[in-house]
């Protein structure tokens, strides 16, 4: 959960827009470090055994997170791309200066 | 409807009609549904797998987004990336109008979403590219805020169905409607929404306005059925509407003015849960047509233009008489969401119907031109349905209030109009909303917790 927090701090406080995706990224990390702790709650013990004991790891969230990753990265690769794109056209990568010019 | 997605891939040349091909086929495919109330409950691969559903509220949303693009391709798309990409999302939103448990709705609406990302931005101009940018900030925010709480009802019922979400923590709750809410375009939530929807082309605004944004009201129905969440989400709905209704008064783009009522009818949309799904289609209905109608317009600034030709003129009235909600058009289902709010959320809804009205009615003062004669199917099909929505769902009590709402919305628009102009709002500022969505989180956790 800290790690989520951190992302969400990072997310307010700088201005930068890569500096912005990267706690985006922080923070995606985050919640898959909890869906995994969550698997690990009834146990550590990889789930690859055919008598199911009270031991092995719930093999659910583990499976689940994985499309997560997934697309957390396409939309961090878009959103990476369309970064660079707006820093040559735009000439900058400050959040309000970019609000400011866009509406003006 | 993925193989023709593909099909465009291979067979550049005919692209164009096999958009329109598959547009009818899908479109004549929900009638069918719809008609004959075809219905199916299956859950593909074991307990944890994908569920899937169709009853009567994805009746109505397949039959939305089968309406809205079938309209689009009446107009007709010129570009072959446009309309790869347009087919792919009218797939992916039938998927997801049809998916049932909280995990396969993450993935589609993440699908979906970056989908969008790629519409708006298919113009390639700066402004679109950074309205992109910020959608795809705030979404991924939200959707990370929903995959907490999924993670939190999974951990109390180790499962992700939604019929299990009735007795899980209040956190998870608030975190996964805050998430949806992002997306669905409720005011001080999803201050993204009007610079994407106006800054993007008009056949993309069309479709995001039309049924994107339902996916995030299909969500919230879905998660509010089986929650004690209705009473807090529709008084949401109700502020937004006439928050959304005063800026759209306010500002002076056509485009822009749309979007603002995006957010209000959103608003209007989820006071009710009852009648959502049948507003959700009436608003996509009226919505997408006004936005493709921006195409006929001379400029996109409302106080210069000064004529229309006849054709142009009569449809955008019929369309913003649809909106309005007068008798025997679509926008009169409003007269079903008044039956069914509490009081409080009743007079809310009433002065945002006055404003919408007031906002609407610069429209019925444009002078009328020569007329030139122009096939224009799409607009022609949209009026049908339109029609046949409002004459469906008539109701005779309600004929006399509406016309009065009317009279009253031109009447504060010969009041006020002009006097006021608003250009930007710093509400939509990249940080602003930010911090906007943190505080509305702790905001909607505190008041699930009262209400407990």
């Amino acid at each position: 959960m800290g790690i989520i927090f951190i992302g969400i701090l990072g997310l307010l406080i700088r201005r930068n827009i890569i500096m912005k995706l990267l706690s985006l990224d922080i923070m995606g990390t985050g919640v898959v470090s909890y869906f995994v702790y969550i698997s690990s709650e009834t146990g550590t013990v990889p789930p690859i055994t055919l008598n199911w004991n009270l031991g092995n790891a719930d093999p659910v969230p583990q499976a689940v997170i994985i499309t997560s990753i997934v697309i957390n990265f396409a939309t961090l690769a878009l959103a990476i791309l369309i970064t660079m794109i707006l820093a040559t056209k735009a000439l900058s990568l400050d959040s309000t200066k970019l609000d400011k010019r866009v509406i003006d | 409807m993925i193989l023709f997605s593909f099909i465009y891939i291979f067979l550049k040349r005919y692209s164009r009609s096999i958009f329109l091909f598959q547009n009818v086929l899908n479109f004549f495919i929900a009638l069918l549904i719809f008609i004959r109330k075809f219905s199916f409950n299956i859950v593909l691969m074991d307990l944890f797998g994908v569920h899937l559903i169709l009853d009567e509220i994805s009746m109505y949303f397949i039959l939305l987004n089968a309406i809205v693009f079938l309209g689009i391709s009446l107009k007709g798309v010129e570009d072959e990336t446009l309309i790869f990409l347009l087919s792919t999302t009218s797939f992916s939103l039938n998927l997801l109008f049809l998916s049932y448990d909280l995990f396969n709705l993450y993935v589609m609406i993440e699908l979906v979403s970056l989908l969008t990302f790629l519409l708006i931005v298919h113009g390639r101009k700066i402004s679109q590219y950074w309205a992109a940018l910020k959608y795809i900030i705030l979404g991924s925010l939200g959707m990370n805020l929903y995959l907490v709480g999924v993670a939190i009802v999974y951990r109390s019922n180790y499962s992700f169905s939604i019929q299990d979400v009735k007795n899980i923590p209040t956190i998870a709750l608030s975190l996964m409607l805050t998430g949806v809410m992002i997306r669905s375009g409720v005011f001080l939530f999803s201050m993204w929404l009007p610079q994407a929807h106006a800054e993007a082309e008009t056949v993309v605004s069309a479709v995001l306005s039309g049924v994107v944004v339902k996916t995030g009201v299909y969500t919230l129905l879905r998660l509010a059925t089986f929650s004690k969440s209705e009473h807090i989400v529709s008084y949401f709905g109700a502020v937004s509407a006439v928050l959304g209704v005063i800026f759209a008064f306010l500002s002076d783009d056509y485009k822009k003015i749309l979007s603002y009522h995006t957010l209000s009818q959103v608003g209007i949309i989820l006071s009710s849960f009852k009648t959502a799904p049948l507003y959700s289609l009436a608003h996509g209905v009226f919505k997408s047509w006004l936005f493709l109608l921006k195409d006929d317009l001379p400029t996109r600034k409302v106080s210069e233009i000064k004529r229309l030709n006849f054709d142009t003129w009569i449809f955008l009235i019929l369309a913003s008489l649809s909106i309005s909600g007068l008798p025997g058009t679509s926008g009169y289902i409003k007269s079903l969401v008044l039956k069914n709010v509490p009081f409080i959320s009743k007079i809310l809804l009433e002065v945002a119907f006055v404003g919408t009205c007031a906002s609407f009615a610069k429209f019925f003062f444009i002078k009328v031109g020569k007329s030139k004669n122009r096939m224009t199917f799409h607009h022609i099909f949209l009026l049908t349905v339109s029609t046949i929505l409002g004459i469906l769902f008539f109701d005779i009590k309600y004929v006399f209030s509406s016309i009065l709402i009317f009279s009253a919305g031109i009447f504060i628009h010969l009041a006020m109009y002009g006097r006021f102009n608003v250009r930007k709002i710093a509400l939509e500022e990249l940080e602003v909303s930010l911090s906007m969505i943190i505080i509305l989180t702790v905001v909607i956790s505190w008041l699930m917790f009262l209400q407990q």
